[in-house]
């Protein structure tokens, strides 16, 4: 009896062991799991960030600090999610910066967080240089807010709303201003005090969103955030430098702390360069400009959802004006008067204010995108005798009082581009003419969506020539040796959150197609009627910004297209100086011209490393400084 | 008495002038209206019709008829304040038969409400309402859920009642105006039970349900019940036909047929493949004349059927890379390989992954087999260009053209399915002259798109696709450092600091790496992710030092990347 009852209990506790071995808590008891998981399997990866701060914490670099810290390029092609180690990322503490005086800077770090933290916060400090300082309100620290948009995100503007797809995008100070469920892929954007969930499907019908008047706002500076050990978070530095700030080297700190409690101190180093950018050239003709235009939501459309408030119109155009100002965007396309809509002395004064506001925001006033019109469906589709009477005339006096208002209020030598049919086939194609000619007359031009097929029936009437999808070179020539311009949209349309795309393919492989400029489509459209809500019916929301109450909220590769017209700048620098270089009639300086214009010439854009192509660029230039300089000594000896 | 007489006729006559000129007028303003109307000249109507308005001498009867015309005209010309007050203005005057105005309300409702004009919209319904009973049973189908949501979407409670009380409302929108109200109430995660405990929800058939709880679900949310509305919907799915994925195993085929003659020599040319093909959803065909940016065939859906039984594909892997072939029957073949152009094209989306990756977009045109490719990402360590590694060709035979695509390994080095454990998202369409036909869903839709599972390699195998791999990276890189270092090290050109204190260290530390893997003391696997990238992509290597020196130099930093931490 009593070996039967051992024997029952050692086979008791056999079984307990077993069972201990086997629950939740020890499932992985005797086994690595980085080692036996698949190499490059997401669950790997996700071990492997773990592991590598787990061992970060113990070096002697971060143990005294919360987190560690990747330094990553700001405009990485890669998407740095929360949840993996950056592939690209560099683990010091000190932001590095180059700049000139005329632009506008950037960095980005991770924070990788070795434990949990809440209300976090950053203080930046001025940066100090030789013989003058940068206040700290040069520099913006922001939260790149990952949320989910469609599965197409990151690569595509193509709508895929059986899938969501983590992103970063957003600029925020205040992280809290987007919700998001990663358990259920949603989003939740706090509108007032609540948050409203805005990644309802397709099936919802939920009309307009009025994003005029919906309360969303970030906070005015970095608010308070958390930290997770489970997350990267990811911040953008953005540097606007005072008027007159003098080249050179400067320093600063950004301290990281949380109640009281100091967390960690990351360095910022700034070079302010010794020159100041052009605007920006195209690379077939350094004496043509290169123009930033896109395509605008309608001001008559802000006017509905404001209630008729003029007084908000032109606070929240004036702030997007000024916005596009600082992102290299100086010539959007500007909307006609509205008569169909609005009251003749509303439209107007709509119309008038907007040119005045474009002006007063700096925006360019050397050409006009728009404004005027050449033709609408009466003049094309119907007969004189079935239009009413005197319509022509009364269409072509409305233009004149246009043109006369675009004149007065951007200047008498204002080069008017009017815009002709969206995409029109052949029949509208022809069907243009005698209006087109009817501009022509007034001394005005024309800007027409087009494509090679334009070139068997018009091209001639067709000023300028925007170009969907694919850049082609062949084109381009084609339209330049008539004199012609081209520009292009839809390669890709905006929506597409990779900040190394919108950059290459708005800047250098826009540039060195011989392309004329971008004219895009759309820095902020409703189409699907709430622009927080990703997925349309075929396309995805087009736009570089979010809307807010007092303006629009940034985006990474909204910061892309600016610096990709930074590099077309800094280029046309290059250029510039390089011809100087060689018209010096001195073989240094002509060796030096030469050299910068073959680096630049041989620059692959459609695949070089864009950051490495600015640093290069900056060592020309600098190059190219001293050789004209040495010459101008030697001559002065 | 004579004079009398003659006074009454010049009476009688005046009075009949008077009747003739006031008929003329009515007629005269009509007129005019309609032929401003026939030029869709909106304006003109408009300021015809308030004219007659205010012409007192016109009875009711033409007022009814003019305030009608203006209510429509203001519709189309998008001044719904002004339709609104027209359609009041009628609703006053008598008539014996307000089928006409009944239908012009309706217009300015359902095009205001398009329009985004929700209060004026929702004026214009809630004025329908005690007309409704007049609706045909089709409009008022349409007319009750349209007027919940606007009353919805205004956030008027004073709308909802007065929907609920009329008398025409039908028995589905009662329903639905006590699903909303029901759930609205109802504390969280109780839909079910809710909805559960309503007999006459569960008598409808499932297609009558599911519309009115998606109905219901778009209704809480705009009054801000975002959980309700939730609920709503996650039991409108239950009731869905769920998606289904299509799904092809790619198996390994050591070595697969090389090029399109190999396949048609085999039976894969006659035999096997996937060939589940679909119509291409006509409504999202009908769309893309939207996408300016590729153009393709679309037809009018004759002879569908033909191209459904005649379209598959074969995919398969060996050590060299991925094999597809596609095999496109077509009835009209000899005429289009005359022209060499018109039998459409193949359209293919391939990621290497369910998601977090990016994705390859790539359009065949048959029988010429030009390649049009999309890129959709720049190109960098992780984003290739595919058409620097895609073989492709096509050939025509018996009636059928035979594509043939080859993606080598070397391509998808980081991303090997059997190193990120990952099936991977496909979808082909073939644009053929009748229309499009979809194996994986809709163009650029990831979410619709086939997945490729992938048949485990042997170890032999494996390791043959590894060694592979290793050696073309070596010989890249071995070809790419000496053009980098001699260029580098070039005293006019190059920059001799970076090549010595960047540039020729990270190549001997490579060295080191290639002997230790070639000596056996790193296993395949570790070379493969410790070394193997920077080999394949020694370009962008050689790029990012430069970057990182050129930072140096101008500001001053020392940093190290993950690696250099002992990652």
């Amino acid at each position: 009896m009593k070996l039967h009852l051992t024997a029952w209990a050692l086979a008791g506790i056999l079984c307990l062991l077993q069972a201990c071995a086997a629950s939740p808590g020890n499932r992985t008891a005797g086994r690595d799991p980085a080692k036996t998981l698949p190499r490059n399997s997401l669950e790997k990866r996700r071990e492997t960030r773990k592991a590598f701060l787990r061992k970060l914490k113990n070096t002697s670099e971060w143990k005294n600090r919360a987190f560690a810290c990747a330094i990553v390029p700001p405009l990485s092609g890669c998407r740095h999610l929360p949840d993996e180690l950056p592939p690209d990322g560099r683990y010091e503490d000190k932001l590095s910066i180059v700049m000139t005086p005329n632009e506008i800077g950037h960095a980005a770090f991770l924070l990788l967080p070795f434990r949990r933290e809440s209300g976090v916060r950053i203080s930046v400090s001025p940066l100090r240089g030789k013989s003058s300082s940068i206040p700290a309100s040069a520099l913006d620290l922001r939260i790149v807010k990952y949320w989910y948009q469609d599965g197409t995100a990151w690569c595509s503007y193509f709508a895929d709303p059986l899938q969501q797809e983590l992103v970063p995008e957003l600029l925020l100070h205040d992280e809290n201003l987007i919700r998001v469920d990663h358990e259920k892929k949603h989003n939740y954007l706090r509108v007032g005090d609540s948050w409203q969930w805005i990644s309802y499907p397709e099936s919802i019908r939920y009309g307009r969103f009025n994003y005029v008047k919906a309360p969303v706002r970030d906070a005015g500076k970095l608010a308070a955030f958390s930290l997770d050990p489970e997350e990267n978070k990811k911040f953008f530095l953005t540097v606007r430098l005072p008027d007159g700030t003098a080249p050179g080297h400067y320093a600063g700190t950004l301290k990281i702390h949380a109640a009281g409690k100091e967390l960690g101190t990351l360095q910022v180093a700034l070079r302010v360069l010794p020159f100041k950018l052009p605007d920006p050239r195209t690379w077939y003709d350094l004496e043509k400009k290169f123009y930033t235009s896109i395509y605008m939501p309608p001001l008559s459309e802000g006017l509905r959802m404001a209630d008729g408030d003029f007084k908000l119109v032109e606070k929240r155009r004036k702030a997007m004006y000024r916005n596009m100002r600082d992102h290299n965007l100086l010539y959007p396309l500007v909307d006609r008067r509205n008569r169909g809509d609005l009251p003749d002395a509303e439209a107007e004064k709509l119309f008038r204010n907007n040119l005045e506001w474009m002006r007063d925001c700096g925006l360019a006033t050397d050409a006009v995108f728009g404004g005027v019109g050449n033709c609408d469906w009466y003049l094309v589709f119907r007969k004189p005798e079935q239009r009413p009477a005197g319509y022509e005339e009364k269409f072509f006096r409305d233009v004149d009082r246009d043109l006369a208002a675009i004149r007065s209020v951007m200047g008498k030598e204002t080069e008017v581009y009017s815009i002709g049919w969206d995409e029109p086939g052949m029949k509208l194609l022809v069907g243009q003419r005698p209006f087109w000619r009817k501009i022509h007359d007034r001394g005005m031009k024309i800007l027409s969506t087009a494509k090679d097929r334009h070139l068997q029936y018009g091209a001639y009437n067709e000023d300028f020539a925007n170009y969907a999808g694919t850049l082609s070179p062949e084109s381009a020539r084609i339209w330049h040796a008539m004199g012609n311009r081209i520009t292009n949209y839809a390669n890709p349309h905006t929506g597409p959150e990779n900040p190394d795309y919108i950059r290459r393919s708005h800047g250098m492989a826009l540039y060195k197609a011989d392309y004329d400029g971008s004219c895009n489509y759309h820095f902020l459209e409703n189409g699907t009627g709430n622009v927080w809500r990703d997925t349309g019916s075929i396309f995805r929301t087009f736009a570089f910004v979010y809307p807010a109450a007092d303006g629009v909220l940034d985006t990474l590769h909204y910061e892309g297209f600016r610096a990709g017209i930074d590099d077309i700048r800094y280029a046309t620098k290059l250029r510039l100086l390089a011809e100087e270089a060689i018209a010096r009639k001195n073989t240094d300086a002509y060796y030096a011209g030469k050299k910068a214009l073959r680096f630049l010439a041989l620059a692959q854009a459609d695949r070089v490393n864009l950051d490495t192509l600015r640093m290069e660029m900056i060592e020309q230039i600098l190059k190219l400084r001293d050789a004209i300089s040495g010459v101008s000594r030697n001559k002065e000896r | 008495m004579k004079h009398h007489g003659i006074l009454k006729l010049l009476f009688l006559a005046a009075g009949c002038a008077g009747a003739l000129s006031a008929q003329a007028g009515k007629t005269d303003y009509l007129a005019e209206i309609q032929k401003h109307e026939r030029n869709r000249n909106r304006p003109d109507a408009i300021a015809e019709c308030r004219r007659a308005l205010e012409d007192k001498t016109l009875d009711a009867g033409h007022h009814y008829r003019i305030a009608l015309h203006m209510a429509s005209n203001a519709t189309i010309a998008k001044d719904y304040e002004l339709a609104a007050q027209a359609l009041e203005l009628a609703a006053h005057l008598p008539s014996n038969n307000r089928r006409q105005e009944n239908a012009i309300r309706l217009d300015a409702f359902r095009r205001s409400s398009r329009e985004h004009r929700y209060p004026v919209s929702l004026k214009i319904g809630l004025s329908l309402l005690d007309q409704a009973d007049h609706l045909t049973a089709k409009q008022r189908a349409e007319f009750f859920p349209q007027l919940i949501w606007t009353a919805a979407k205004t956030g008027s409670h004073q709308a909802f009642a007065s929907i609920a009380k009329a008398k025409s409302l039908p028995e589905e929108n009662a329903l639905e105006l006590r699903i909303i109200r029901e759930l609205a109430a109802a504390p969280s995660g109780n839909a079910q039970k809710t909805i559960g405990a309503l007999p006459e929800f569960s008598r409808l058939s499932p297609e009558v349900r599911h519309a009115l709880l998606q109905r219901a679900a778009s209704a809480l949310l705009l009054l801000n019940h975002a959980d309700a509305a939730e609920e709503a919907l996650a039991e409108a799915r239950k009731l869905e036909t769920p998606f289904r994925r299509n799904s092809c195993t790619v198996k390994a085929q050591e070595p697969a047929p090389p090029g399109a003659g190999g396949w048609i020599l085999s039976d894969a040319w006659t035999l096997g493949g996937s060939g589940n093909f679909i119509p291409y959803d006509q409504a999202a065909e009908a769309t893309l004349a939207a996408d300016a940016t590729a153009e393709r065939l679309t037809g009018k859906k004759k002879n569908l059927d033909f191209y459904l039984k005649n379209t598959r594909f074969h995919l398969r892997y060996d050590s060299e890379g991925v094999h597809l072939f596609l095999v496109s029957g077509e009835s009209d073949l000899e005429k289009y390989r005359s022209l060499n152009t018109g039998a459409g094209s193949l359209e293919i989306f391939l990621s290497p992954g369910m998601e977090r990756e990016d994705y390859y977009q790539f359009i065949i045109s048959l029988p010429d087999n030009r390649i049009d490719c999309y890129e959709k990402g720049s190109f960098s360590r992780h984003y290739r260009d595919i058409r620097k590694f895609m073989k492709s060709e096509t050939l025509c035979r018996d009636g059928k053209m035979g594509t043939y695509v080859f993606l080598p390994w070397i391509f998808f080095y980081d991303v090997l399915p059997f190193d990120t454990n990952s099936s991977w998202r496909f979808g082909v369409i073939r644009w053929t002259p009748a229309g499009g036909i979809t194996w994986g869903g809709r163009v650029h839709e990831l979410g619709r798109m086939g997945k490729l599972v992938w048949e485990e390699p042997d170890p032999v195998l494996k390791r043959k696709i590894r060694e592979k791999i290793a050696e073309h990276g070596i010989a890249k890189y071995n070809r790419d450092k000496g053009r980098l270092l001699e260029f580098w090290n070039d005293p006019d050109m190059g920059d001799r600091d970076f090549a010595r204190t960047l540039l020729a260290p990270a190549f001997r530390k490579l060295d080191e790496a290639i002997a230790a893997y070639r000596s056996g003391k790193m296993t395949p696997e570790a070379f493969a992710e410790t070394t193997l990238p920077d080999l394949m992509e020694t370009d962008f290597l050689a790029e990012e030092l430069r970057g990182s020196h050129l930072m140096n130099k101008f500001t001053g930093n020392s940093g190290k990347s993950s690696s250099e931490q002992g990652e």
